[in-house]
């Protein structure tokens, strides 16, 4: 029972979100971004963070040895053209070693980002960079922070989008210890996002 | 784009520079060793532990009793484990007692306490006989009945002398007093060491010579005096062999008995006036003749004082073992100290809470292969099986 109620509701709200926006009715699905040069968007972000794996090190490729975290970010933008956008995020994540001492990190990074619609739907490609930085226990660190991802976002009017991002993190700690190099920490974000438009 | 690619460079440059631990390690490495603490919930987890006393063979069983409030009495190791119980305590209107210090006289039998009433108004010393079932004897003696005792210790089984630093308070300041008298006996005497404001912290005896630091400073005095005795300057801030910070204060002196070249005398010191993020050690190698001195910033990347100074933990007397102070906001476990080097090196367990616990007494029991250490606000904890390096990189800790 619990399983066809949560497929029942998961199918209405896809199919409400699937619904033209009012101020769209009557579109055919093929209007032009509504958006321009000089238009900007401010986001806030929350979700989940997935520590997945290392690589570097000894293994290779190893275990993160974290649990699943939070993650929350405020994102700006400005566009460019239609299709692209630039902007920067200031964000926050904390996920727990096995004896619940907090690693917290806190990224400022720059955005660029690609934006492909089919109304009322805008799926936004991007990819930053920046800093991260990193605190656990007494120790912290600054790490170079790589964020390749992606998004799906519903139109609800011309003010405001909401939707879920998936970006996956790739941040580099840098060492010169026995050859290594670097060590990156893997991570997934799902996050789910409200995009105000002005 | 501009803004973007500059922001980048940015990021890279200072990942490039700040990415590793103050420590060289990687939190991510650091990170995939942790392994899940041992929690024994029979002491408080949060805890402040002032003393630690290993009673030997006068309590095989259970050797271990820890200052806390309460008085903990801890198992030898059995199974891999030890077990810890409160034990009673002596009584001040109907209400227990609460005991800072601990100091055991073994030629005595006598396990000493000083304990305080909860509302600050009784002070006392007792001792029970760790042979036997805990019973509390007090000692009625000419000690200031006003005065805290904030430390107690019999330096010498032979000598059976116990010192106390009583401190009590005029005008709002708080004194210090070093006392002592023969082991069991009512009279004391003052030993000349009295202060406002700066505390007397430790007394230890070095063949036939006892050492008492006092703030900044370090005295000694020949033991062959009886019952009084004469204190001199050491070490002290301006003064040869070895000025000492004149924001320093000396939280303990550490003597090895055993060590092979004459007694090693190691002082801990924490510049706490100024900046309690910054220590010293000071130590001799021959006895006293001769000192040194280094610190974190000499070995690490670190800055931290001292609390203790305990060990070895190798037989050949070369590793000893630093608890640091809490710093500023941050804390660093313990160091192994290696005086021939003067080097210094942190606890590697960066799983445990420990790891960044500030650490005020150390006990490190040979016979058993124990090292126990006393923090604050982060409770007791245990390791079975000395790591002779002093790194206990791969050593599990129990918190008690």
């Amino acid at each position: 029972m619990k399983r066809r109620f949560l497929i029942g509701v998961l199918s209405a709200a896809f199919a409400i979100c699937a619904l033209p926006p009012a101020f769209a009715a009557g579109d055919n699905g093929t209007t032009p971004s509504q958006y321009s040069l000089g238009d900007q968007t401010l986001s806030i972000n929350v979700g989940a963070f997935v520590p997945l794996f290392l690589v570097g090190g000894s293994p290779t490729v190893g275990r993160v040895n974290l649990s699943l975290g939070g993650v929350g970010s405020i994102d700006w933008a400005a566009y460019l053209s239609a299709h692209w956008r630039i902007g920067a995020a200031l964000g926050g994540t904390f996920t727990f070693d096995p004896n619940y001492t907090a690693l917290l990190m806190v990224p400022i990074i720059a955005k660029i980002s690609y934006l492909i619609d089919f109304y009322p739907w805008e799926v936004p490609l991007t990819f930053g960079a920046g800093m991260n930085i990193v605190k656990y226990s007494a120790d912290s660190t600054i790490d170079l922070l790589l964020k390749p991802g992606t998004a799906l976002l519903w139109t609800y009017n011309s003010s405001w989008s909401f939707g879920v991002n998936l970006n996956w993190w790739w941040d580099m700690q840098f060492t010169n210890a026995s050859g290594l190099g670097f060590v990156a920490g893997n991570f997934l974000e799902v996050s789910l996002s409200a995009f105000y438009h002005y | 784009m501009k803004a973007f690619s500059r922001l980048v460079i940015a990021a890279i440059g200072a990942a490039a520079f700040a990415s590793c631990t103050q420590n060289g390690n990687l939190i991510y490495l650091n990170i995939q060793k942790v392994t899940k603490t041992n929690v024994s919930t029979s002491i408080p987890l949060d805890i402040t532990v002032s003393d630690i006393v290993n009673v030997g063979a006068d309590n095989s069983a259970a050797p271990y009793y820890v200052a806390a409030g309460k008085i903990y009495n801890g198992t030898a190791p059995v199974g891999g484990t030890t077990n810890w119980n409160a034990i009673s305590v002596p009584q001040a209107s109907g209400k227990d007692m609460l005991c800072n210090t601990l100091t055991y006289d073994p030629s005595n039998h006598q396990l000493w306490g000083g304990f305080f009433s909860s509302d600050g108004t009784t002070y006392a010393l007792y001792w029970t006989d760790p042979r036997l079932p805990v019973a509390w004897t007090k000692l009625v003696d000419n000690l200031n009945p006003t005065a805290q005792i904030t430390y107690l210790n019999v330096p010498s089984a032979t000598d059976r002398r116990l010192f106390a630093v009583v401190s009590w308070m005029v005008n709002g300041n708080p004194v210090y007093e070093l006392d002592t008298t023969q082991s069991g006996s009512a009279s004391w005497n003052n030993t000349g060491l009295t202060s406002s404001t700066k505390p007397i912290t430790s007394v230890a005896l070095n063949g036939a010579t006892y050492y008492a630091t006092w703030g900044n400073t370090l005295y000694s005095a020949p033991a062959s005096l009886y019952p009084t005795l004469s204190f001199s300057v050491v070490l002290s801030p301006g003064t040869a062999p070895l000025a000492t910070n004149p924001n320093d204060i000396l939280q303990g002196i550490f003597i090895d008995p055993n060590y092979a070249a004459g007694a090693l005398i190691a002082v801990v010191a924490s510049n706490q006036t100024v900046n309690p993020a910054v220590g010293s050690v000071y130590f001799s190698m021959d006895g006293g003749l001769t000192w040194s001195n280094t610190n974190t910033t000499a070995s690490t990347s670190y800055q931290v004082g001292f609390l203790c100074a305990a060990g070895p933990v190798d037989s050949a007397h070369t590793t000893y073992l630093l608890g640091s102070d809490s710093g500023t906001g941050a804390a660093f476990g313990f160091f192994s100290f290696v005086p021939s080097s003067a080097s210094l090196t942190r606890f590697k367990g960066i799983s445990y809470s420990l790891y960044a616990s500030a650490v005020r007494r150390i006990l490190v029991d040979q016979a058993n292969n124990l090292v126990a250490m006393g923090t604050i606000n982060n409770g007791l904890w245990v390791t079975l099986g000395i790591d002779a390096t002093g790194g206990f990189a791969n050593s599990t800790w129990t918190q008690e």
